[in-house]
């Protein structure tokens, strides 16, 4: 008999072998079981109640931050960038190319007048000075360019007075403008003075009603001329404007309230004078 | 055509049992059970722990049944699942020690053995062994696993799988040696 391989033998053996489980290892499996599912169910309900807080609390967050924006929509004031709209008005001077850190001094203006008129001169003749000149202004720091002859002249006229020129051409623009205004303000006042004095000549005297409405009218005449005369508009200004009306409305209301008031207050007492 | 049909019908059985019925459940339980409980026996001495590992494997077994895809046989799918937990309760119960120890054996003076032995007289030799050597040499000899899966399986080296193998095999003989030295000549070496 040929040897068997004895690994082989109890292989067999042992493949063949069965042990039977005792009476209870069902019932013991079959409660195991029955936790397990219910911990699965309870597992599956946690995540679902999980996942319905994250969305309910993203639906809250969104509409919170929805609310919020539209709030600042509908409070916050709109910036108009008025700069640009000024320096697109064609009668207002451009300057360009101009460094934050200019400074147009009345030295550098007659410098710039010096170039202008030596360019009248031949140029074999000017083009040395000139260039000194211009590299004399270079060093300076003044490296402002201003684009067409019209140009020039509108800089070195008298309408442009001596101003420290900071940032950018803006301020020079606002400057022109608020001398505008002065005069403006000026002719109304002389305008105010007269009509008051011819007031005081027919009636004797004013009182403080009349000239309080005058200097209203001719506040209003101001800012209807000085929008007439820019050719932009200037949302905050008009934004102010509106805002001036409201809580003069309400100025009035309340004296109106307050008047009304002591008028019945003083009927009360004269009717309680008389009986 | 039995086969076919006891095929058939184990997997509409297994099918039922993905369900969660419990009466397929409890059928595939009394169809596998006494075969498993002796696979969980070979690698736990104590019969007790046999069967509380079987439960846990019968316990995984359905409820990762869906992953079950019918395409080897449902009694190796299942038999894994009780090989890979009875590894785990010793890995826990560390019971399990492994000796890196390189050593030449021919397998030629082990296989020449013959001898009769029942069954159980067969499983009180292995559970002779310390549980290094039992783990490896039932996954080798046993269960027909390779070197290279067996250390996948028990996180060891290839060499120290063929060590405990060899130890286990060479400790084996000495046992049956003394065997044969008391009942006076069953086993022919």
């Amino acid at each position: 008999m040929a040897p068997l391989k004895f690994e082989e033998r109890i292989k067999e053996q042992l493949e063949e072998r069965v042990i039977e489980p005792s009476d209870n290892s069902w019932d013991r499996l079959e409660t195991a079981l029955t936790k397990t599912k219910h911990k699965q169910k309870r597992l599956k309900k946690n995540w679902q109640y999980g996942i319905a807080a994250i969305f309910a609390g993203l639906i809250i967050f969104t509409s919170i931050k929805i609310n919020e924006n539209s709030v600042v929509d509908k409070g916050a004031p709109k910036i108009v960038d008025s700069s640009r709209e000024v320096i697109e008005n064609k009668n207002v001077p451009v300057i360009e190319k101009l460094r934050s850190d200019t400074l147009l001094t009345p030295h550098s203006r007659t410098e710039l007048v010096e170039i202008e008129s030596k360019k009248s001169l031949p140029n074999s003749l000017s083009s040395f000075s000139q260039k000194e000149n211009i590299s004399s202004i270079k060093k300076k720091g003044i490296t402002a360019v201003i684009s067409t002859e019209e140009q020039k002249k509108t800089v070195t006229s008298n309408f442009y007075s001596p101003l420290p020129i900071k940032g950018d051409s803006l301020n020079a623009i606002a400057h022109e403008l608020s001398v505008v205004d002065s005069t403006l303000i000026e002719n109304k006042l002389k305008e105010m003075a007269a009509q008051i004095k011819e007031i005081e000549d027919k009636e004797g005297g004013v009182t403080e009603e009349e000239i309080s409405r005058l200097l209203l009218e001719a506040q209003r005449e101001i800012t209807t001329k000085k929008l007439m005369k820019s050719t932009t508009i200037d949302a905050t200004a008009l934004l102010q404007g509106v805002e001036d009306e409201l809580s003069e409305t309400f100025k009035q209301k309340v004296f109106e309230a307050l008047k009304s008031g002591f008028q019945k207050v003083r009927t009360a007492v004269v009717t309680r004078n008389n009986q | 055509m039995k086969v076919i049909q006891l095929y058939k019908s184990e997997n509409q059985l297994i099918k039922k049992a993905i369900k969660e019925h419990r009466d397929a459940q409890r059928q595939l339980y009394t169809r596998y059970s006494p075969k498993m409980l002796g696979v969980c026996r070979r690698y736990i001495k104590d019969v007790h722990y046999a069967e509380e590992v079987m439960l846990t494997g019968f316990l995984k077994v359905f409820t990762n049944l869906s992953k079950f895809k019918f395409e080897g046989s449902f009694e190796g799918w299942i038999r894994r699942i009780m090989i890979n937990e009875s590894i785990s309760f010793l890995r826990k119960e560390k019971q399990v020690l492994f000796t890196e120890e390189i050593m030449n054996y021919s397998e030629e003076s082990w296989n020449n053995i013959n001898v009769e032995l029942e069954v159980n007289q067969i499983q009180e030799l292995i559970d002779g062994l310390p549980v290094g050597y039992r783990t490896v040499f039932v996954l080798y000899a046993i269960e027909g696993y390779k070197h290279g899966e067996i250390a996948k399986t028990l996180g060891i080296s290839e060499s120290t799988s063929k060590t405990q193998l060899f130890k286990a095999r060479k400790m084996l003989q000495q046992k049956l040696n003394l065997q044969n030295k008391s009942n006076h000549g069953t086993i022919k070496i």
